[in-house]
């Protein structure tokens, strides 16, 4: 590793806490988005399972990339809302996580069994009552380490917001490259902070699959981005 | 999930395409902004889109702040409306968005002017003419531009930049290879993914400059180009007020002063000889 | 100035957009078959008695699942060459997508395999099958079973990653997007435009394999 390197690695740095915070952000927002979305989804009322639907198939089938032009460009047009870069990259991620994560929690609250559901209905529990002391509690145990997956998966697609100039971890380290000319060591040391970053979160989530005794690893499977 | 859900779940997933096209098209035409110049002196900014790597033109540093000819130009308008700028990275098909839906007031990007760009935004009088050219390997065997499309060369541009026209123009034979930014352009030349660039011979000068020994420019030019500060279209107030900013900075000097700073060399004349 | 949709503008594009569709839809089947040659043999190797051979898929496997496409991309184009080792922009991506789609193809198909009851492998072996007539007829029909649906989903998946070919200066959708956008200054249309290219072929996949899934696995009620 040359010395100039050295000299960048603080603003890596900084730049790989940038883009940790900016994909748990998304990945919070997302979590909110993805309840509201499996609860619609497993609604009687056929409409909202039907607008869940929708909008879960929709994010499955457009790249992150459209969708990050179409909020960073397109909101201001369409609605007036000017989003900074930084805004733009959450609001894209959380939207494509909201997606994810619904599937991941819909799938935890089906995990618990019926029964229970109507065990709780008869022992005269109200939605949130039962919600909150039988269904949540249990579906926790499987919605938490996919949710490690998806962490993951947005940290990585994090790296799309360098295409619209947002200067996170890829974007300094394309930066770094210009100033120093050549190609090979700096775009290495991305692919490894990359990897160190993400490997340790998932050595977390499989320690969480462990504690839960749940395989959890094809539910998120798929090319991330 | 092979079953008929399934298939209700790909017919839903077309519906929702079209669905949100029409809701885009239907809010997108209702929609009326205040004069630029009024929201640019309320806010007290005034937000500039530039390129983030186009040295000496601009470049963002890795910690993230912008500089540059473009950049000091930008800067001095600020100055000149007594606001603070706020810079807006972006790359060649961004600063046009940016203006388009008003993310930015002006774009200063070494953004080149033409009729068929000016009917969806507005351009000021120029502030530099430039003139594109092909940047090869020092060790290139072509001299010249008819050469280098005899044998039909890989040539790296931007996408969408002003040489998506001229490049075919003038070397029909060559094969286009498509970039973001300026920065990758000048990678694949520098690694052989591509046999030569087509750049402002001003950007060429630098790169040049920069890496000693390893380019040069082939002989003949591609295009004319004058560069001139974007704004967003229909606001003909802001346009009177970026105009005359332009004379005035050229007239005074400080265009000259700017560019010596930043190229090395004396300004070449903005006037047209016809 | 409102901005005004403009269709029209784009009709002279819509040629480019067919070339740019196929390409997308080629580099994701090459990406395919060759990330599932690439993740059969990861599976196989995380699943030997070697453990320097299990160590090395096991790395592979974590290597792609965490590292951004995008840098896996970039890598392969701009820094690969300083090596020496130059390819093509449409080699560069399906190089790039394939070890990255290998990554999560070769965990699809692990888990294929391990669903195999471990005694039919004994059985068979007690049989007198060869270790190629044991895959070829008891291993691989019920590892297809199991890895069909995930295998769609990676398709899909694919296809939509296929879009940041873009940045190594590949010809595909979302280039068209870009390019036609910058020199017609109709974004919003053209962004609209590939939308929906994408969604059609992923829809088509999806649909498509439910299908063909229906056909194969007629009766048993289980697999659907």
């Amino acid at each position: 590793m040359s010395a100039q390197l050295l000299t960048y690695m603080p603003l890596l740095l900084k730049a790989a806490l940038v883009t940790i915070w900016l994909s748990w952000l998304a990945l919070l927002i997302g979590a909110v988005g993805g309840t509201l979305i499996a609860l619609a989804r497993m609604s009687t009322f056929l409409p909202l399972r039907l607008l869940a639907l929708l909008f879960t198939e929709f994010f499955r089938s457009i790249p992150i990339l459209i969708v990050l032009f179409f909020v960073f460009f397109g909101m201001p047009l369409v609605f007036g809302i000017d989003l900074s870069p930084f805004t733009a990259t959450t609001v894209a991620l959380a939207l494509h996580a909201s997606s994810t994560m619904s599937e991941v929690i819909r799938a935890g609250l089906e995990s618990v069994g019926k029964g229970q559901w109507e065990a709780a209905r008869a022992a005269g529990m109200t939605y949130w009552q039962m919600m909150r002391h039988v269904i949540v509690p249990q579906a926790l145990r499987v919605i938490l380490p996919p949710s490690v997956g998806v962490y993951i998966a947005t940290l990585k697609e994090s790296s799309l917001a360098s295409i619209i100039g947002y200067v996170e971890l890829t974007k300094t380290g394309l930066l770094i490259r210009e100033t120093m000319g050549s190609s090979f060591v700096p775009l290495l040391l991305l692919a490894l902070i990359y990897f160190l970053i993400n490997y340790g979160i998932s050595l977390g989530g499989a320690a969480l699959e462990r504690r839960f005794h749940v395989n959890t690893r094809l539910m998120t499977a798929g090319a991330g981005q | 999930m092979l079953s008929k859900r399934g298939i209700m779940k790909s017919l839903c997933g077309i519906a929702a395409v079209g669905l949100f096209g029409m809701a885009t098209l239907a809010s997108a035409q209702a929609q009326n902004a205040p004069g630029i110049l009024q929201s640019i002196l309320q806010r007290g900014t005034i937000r500039i889109a530039v390129l983030g790597s186009l040295p000496p033109y601009s470049r963002v540093m890795p910690n993230g702040e912008p500089e540059g000819y473009d950049i000091d130009i930008a800067k001095r308008l600020a100055e000149a409306l007594k606001v603070k700028p706020e810079f807006i990275i972006s790359d060649i098909p961004a600063r046009v968005t940016a203006l388009q839906t008003r993310k930015a007031d002006v774009t200063i990007a070494d953004f080149t002017r033409n009729v068929e760009r000016s009917t969806s935004i507005a351009f000021t009088n120029p502030y530099l003419v430039t003139t594109m050219r092909l940047l090869l390997p020092a060790n290139s065997p072509y001299k010249t531009i008819a050469e280098a499309n005899e044998a039909g060369i890989r040539v790296a541009i931007s996408r969408g930049g002003t040489a998506e026209r001229a490049v075919p123009a003038n070397m029909p034979k060559a094969q286009i290879i498509r970039f973001n930014t300026q920065a990758d352009e000048l990678n694949a030349v520098l690694t052989g993914q591509a046999d030569a660039m087509a750049e402002d011979n001003f950007y060429n000068g630098n790169a040049i400059k920069e890496n000693p020994g390893k380019l040069r420019e082939a002989e003949g030019d591609l295009a004319r180009a004058e560069i001139a500060i974007g704004l967003p279209a229909g606001d003909a107030d802001w346009l009177r007020v970026l105009n005359l900013f332009v004379d005035q900075f050229n007239a005074s000097g400080d265009n000259k002063k700017l560019f010596q700073k930043w190229f090395g060399f004396e300004q070449p004349p903005i006037q047209a000889k016809y | 100035m409102p901005y005004y949709f403009s269709f029209r503008s784009i009709y002279p594009y819509l040629g480019d957009l067919a070339a740019a569709a196929q390409a997308t839809l080629l580099l994701s089947v090459l990406a395919i078959v060759l990330s599932v040659a690439i993740g059969s043999g990861v599976a196989l190797m995380r699943r030997s008695d070697s453990r320097l051979l299990r160590f090395t898929g096991g790395l592979y496997v974590e290597v792609m699942r965490n590292t951004p496409l995008l840098v896996i991309l970039y890598i392969v184009y701009f820094a690969l060459p300083q090596l020496g080792l130059r390819m093509s922009p449409f080699n560069s991506a399906l190089i790039g997508l394939t070890l990255n789609s290998a990554g999560y193809m070769a965990e699809i198909i692990r888990a294929g395999l391990v669903a195999v009851p471990p005694g039919q492998f004994e059985a068979a072996a007690s049989q007198g099958f060869t270790r190629v007539q044991l895959y070829r007829h008891i291993v691989l029909p019920q590892v297809f079973r199991t890895i069909y649906a995930p295998l769609g989903n990676q398709f899909i998946a694919v296809i939509l990653a296929s879009s940041l070919a873009s940045a190594v200066a590949v010809e595909e959708v979302a280039s068209w997007m870009q390019t036609v956008g910058s020199s017609s200054f109709r974004f919003f249309e053209t962004f609209v435009i590939a939308a929906v290219v994408y969604l059609v072929l992923c829809q088509i996949v999806n649909l498509g394999r439910i299908a063909i899934g229906r056909w194969l696995f007629r009766q048993p009620e289980a697999y659907r």
